[in-house]
């Protein structure tokens, strides 16, 4: 009872399950199982380090973009004739060095990292749109990514391989080692975790950089889904990863929040999507409806929290 | 003349402990009135109860002769009596001008007068010839004298005939406790009447004209200042002597571990220079605002320093808390939920927390059977009493989270520790227990900063005493036996 009272949304994740397993017959087949996790793996892969940035007690909106920055870099250089692995690493280092970037303005500038992220947003977003001038980047040479997308390993799609493992990856970081132990307690309590000889700003930073990279590897594989990047790619997972780390009740003051409750958000997200499709609702129904669904799941936990 | 305020029989329990016990005393009209007393000898629950923050469990209040029983602060401000506590109760970010007329604006048709506003500030700032404060500056532009001096203009221009102080120099320099002595005069011969709370026996026989003596929630004395020596006033605070509490001092201070040296901040404290030796439990006392909080602080890398050198051990170089705890010195900060502890946290990793790096192996993964032994340890030794060690540090009691938090430093080895005030607001029991640990560290050979306003505990304990006093060191006691009194004439510069 105690996980239920805790994680409100689950049920109402639950209960949108059964009533599309009902009121569909496409729903609880394995092949749509499937589509709605891959559907969830980019949007998955980044909240982890949204979460990670959360724990600190900061948050980065600036992500969406650097997915953007990431896809671009690691697409361009491919046409260009670099072999794909070292453009997907550069792409990738390339998230993980803006993230860094963040990391310092907030600890060293001490700029609020709402504000420092936003401002970061509004930056990629411009050099991507020079860059491109508008243009998308595509060629026979993003092909040999497509496996990011569409490859299969064991009969299941590499993306939802690729979240699946980075979860089991995080998920041993942050309860088995030291720093995940160190994040924590940042989160928990800045001043005590500071004065017990912990070294806040260094951890803060290294939460920005890993989110960054996160970010990093979900613009490599939406360049790999669309077979193109363009300025604006990551535009539409802004709000989906925001909505699935509030949705996962990682607090925004820090130091509480569990990576597994955000694996389930993620999934859910997509399950929204998908069960509108499956009903035939048309795209603005869809989207009065995921609100509503999201603004339901978040007052049951509040609710039960008040009720305790 | 006349008595203003009658105190009969008062008193006032919190859950079954008695705070203040049937104290009566008055003062009288236009009068400057001090009231002092050790921490905890019920001072601020006498004025909460006068200033309508609490009531009274029994005993009646007189205010001009007519029965006087506020209900809330409102009331009391109604009835002529304002209170100033420390902390000030303004808003720093609005304007003077707004937190001089807050709560009593002048009204015309129910819209804030702006102008009947400004003209009655205006008046009352030259009345404390105070007028080149700029009446539209935000008040956190002021330095803290001047925020004193806002606070009492604002109680003014709510018509008060009596006026309650708590340690309203506490935190001001030389400089603007005079000009806040001079305020005070202007009121006096205003014909307020003021209650004057303070530690500091030379300010108190400097200004008041009356004296009331707390201690232990009972009245002591009230006398006419000119009536009594300091001394006489020491001896009814302290009252009861205090041996037998602590645990016998042992005299074997081993070599230097610590060295201060010219040590200078912005504002707390200046010139600081001592040295403390391993195996010694040196105490630093003083007043509130006398600096020593800050010193300890950065002594730990967690307080600015403008000049000076701290050396811990071996280590060099500028000093950040976690270059500190690498060193094996560890705080105690004074701020025990907000600084000490992880609230939402297990035990277990409360206790773990500065010794974690060592816990981790390849790859940065923590040892966790260690972890786990090493906090069972400590809550074994320390007889921490705690559900379990995965429970919340925050369903702890007070004194079972101070020593959750000492344990953090055990844990971790520290050779060096610096506690600040490390028993305020703990039960008696386990009061005694951290006594008893702080000896039997000393003996193991930790070098032990003391830094604590208990002096009856500076005095138990320590086997030296720095006394701080508007952020410089006044005196230095290492001769055994340490009188208290001498501390506290030390302390408030008499």
């Amino acid at each position: 009872m105690d996980f239920v009272g805790e994680n409100g949304f689950i049920v109402i994740f639950i209960l949108w399950c059964l009533f599309l397993a009902l009121t569909t017959d496409k729903f609880l087949t394995p092949r749509n199982i499937l589509t709605v996790l891959q559907q969830s793996a980019i949007v998955g892969i980044v909240a982890i380090g949204e979460m990670l940035v959360m724990l600190t007690g900061a948050m980065d909106v600036s992500l969406a973009a650097i997915l953007s920055v990431a896809g671009l870099i690691a697409a361009s250089l491919m046409i260009t004739g670099l072999p794909p692995l070292p453009a997907v690493v550069i792409g990738v280092g390339a998230g993980g060095t803006i993230g860094l970037v963040n990391g310092l303005i907030v600890t060293k500038i001490k700029i609020n990292a709402i504000i420092a992220t936003l401002g970061m947003l509004s930056i990629l977003g411009g050099l991507a749109l020079m860059y491109t001038q508008g243009q998308t980047i595509y060629g026979p040479a993003l092909d040999s990514i497509d496996f990011l997308s569409s490859g299969v390993l064991l009969g299941v799609r590499v993306p939802i391989i690729v979240m699946f493992g980075l979860y089991v990856i995080f998920y041993v970081v942050l309860s088995r080692t030291l720093f995940g132990a160190q994040l924590y307690a940042v989160g928990s309590n800045e001043k005590a975790a500071w004065l017990s000889g912990l070294r806040v700003d260094r951890i803060r930073i290294m939460a920005f950089a890993l989110a960054g990279m996160l970010a990093g590897v979900g613009g490599v594989m939406q360049a790999a889904r669309q077979g193109s990047a363009t300025a604006i790619m990551g535009d539409e997972f802004l709000f989906p990863i925001l909505t699935t780390v509030v949705l996962a009740g990682v607090s925004l003051s820090g130091g509480k929040g569990r990576l597994w409750n955000v694996l389930i958000a993620a999934i859910f997200l997509a399950t929204i999507t998908n069960g509108m499709v499956l009903l035939g609702l048309s795209v603005n129904a869809q989207r009065v409806a995921s609100g509503a669904i999201l603004i339901v799941a978040l007052s049951l936990d509040r609710l039960r929290q008040r009720v305790r | 003349m006349a008595a203003l305020l009658q105190l009969d029989r008062i008193s006032r329990a919190f859950s079954g402990v008695p705070a203040l016990r049937e104290v009566s005393f008055s003062v009288e009209a236009g009068a400057l009135h001090a009231l002092i007393g050790e921490n905890g000898a019920g001072k601020s629950t006498l004025i909460k109860i006068l200033s309508g923050a609490l009531p009274a469990d029994s005993g009646t209040l007189r205010l001009d002769g007519q029965p006087y029983q506020p209900r809330d602060p409102r009331q009391a401000l109604r009835s002529g009596l304002a209170t100033i506590y420390q902390e000030l109760n303004l808003l720093p970010s609005r304007s003077v001008l707004a937190n001089l007329v807050l709560g009593h604006e002048p009204t015309r048709r129910g819209l804030i007068d702006g102008k009947q506003a400004r003209i009655a500030a205006q008046r009352v700032l030259q009345q404390l010839q105070a007028d080149t404060i700029p009446l539209d500056a935000p008040l956190h532009e002021l330095a803290l004298g001047q925020r004193q001096i806002i606070a009492i203009a604002r109680a003014l221009l709510s018509d008060c005939r009596m006026l309650i102080m708590d340690e309203p120099t506490a935190a001001l320099n030389s400089a603007e406790v005079e000009a806040l002595f001079k305020v005070l005069a202007t009121l006096q011969a205003g014909g307020v009447t003021l209650l004057y709370v303070s530690h500091r026996l030379d300010e108190i026989f400097r200004i008041a004209a009356a004296v009331t003596v707390l201690r232990d929630g009972q009245h002591v004395r009230t006398t006419a200042l000119s009536d009594i020596t300091p001394d006489n006033l020491i001896a009814d605070m302290l009252g009861r002597s205090l041996t037998g509490v602590f645990p016998p001092r042992e005299q074997h201070a081993g070599e230097v571990v610590l060295s201060v040296e010219h040590l200078s901040s912005a504002r707390a404290f200046e010139e600081v220079s001592f040295q403390l030796r391993a195996g010694e439990v040196l105490a630093i006392t003083g007043l509130a605002g006398s600096g020593k909080t800050e010193l300890g602080q950065a002594l730990f890398g967690a307080w600015p320093i403008a000049r000076g050198q701290v050396r811990w051990f071996d280590q060099h170089g500028s000093l950040s808390p976690a270059q500190a705890v690498a060193a094996g010195v560890g705080l105690l900060p004074e701020d025990r939920q907000n600084e000490s502890l992880l609230l939402d946290a297990a035990v277990q990793r409360n206790i773990t927390l500065a010794v974690l790096p060592r816990l981790a192996q390849r790859w940065g993964f923590l040892d966790r059977s260690g972890e786990q032994r090493t906090a069972q340890q400590q809550v074994e030794t320390l007889q921490i009493k705690t559900p379990s060690l995965d429970s919340p540090a925050r369903v702890l009691s007070g004194g079972n989270q101070q020593k959750t938090a000492l344990a953090k430093w055990l844990a971790a080895g520290a050779r060096g520790l610096i506690l600040l005030e490390p028993t305020q607001g703990i039960d008696v029991g386990v009061k005694f227990e951290i006594y008893t640990l702080i000896a039997q560290l000393a003996r193991s050979g930790t070098a032990i900063l003391l830094i604590s306003s208990e002096l009856s505990e500076v005095a138990g304990l320590a086997q030296r005493v720095i006394v701080m006093r508007g952020g410089k060191i006044a005196a230095e006691f290492a001769d055994q036996p340490i009188e208290v009194g001498a501390l506290l004439r030390a302390a408030a510069g008499v």
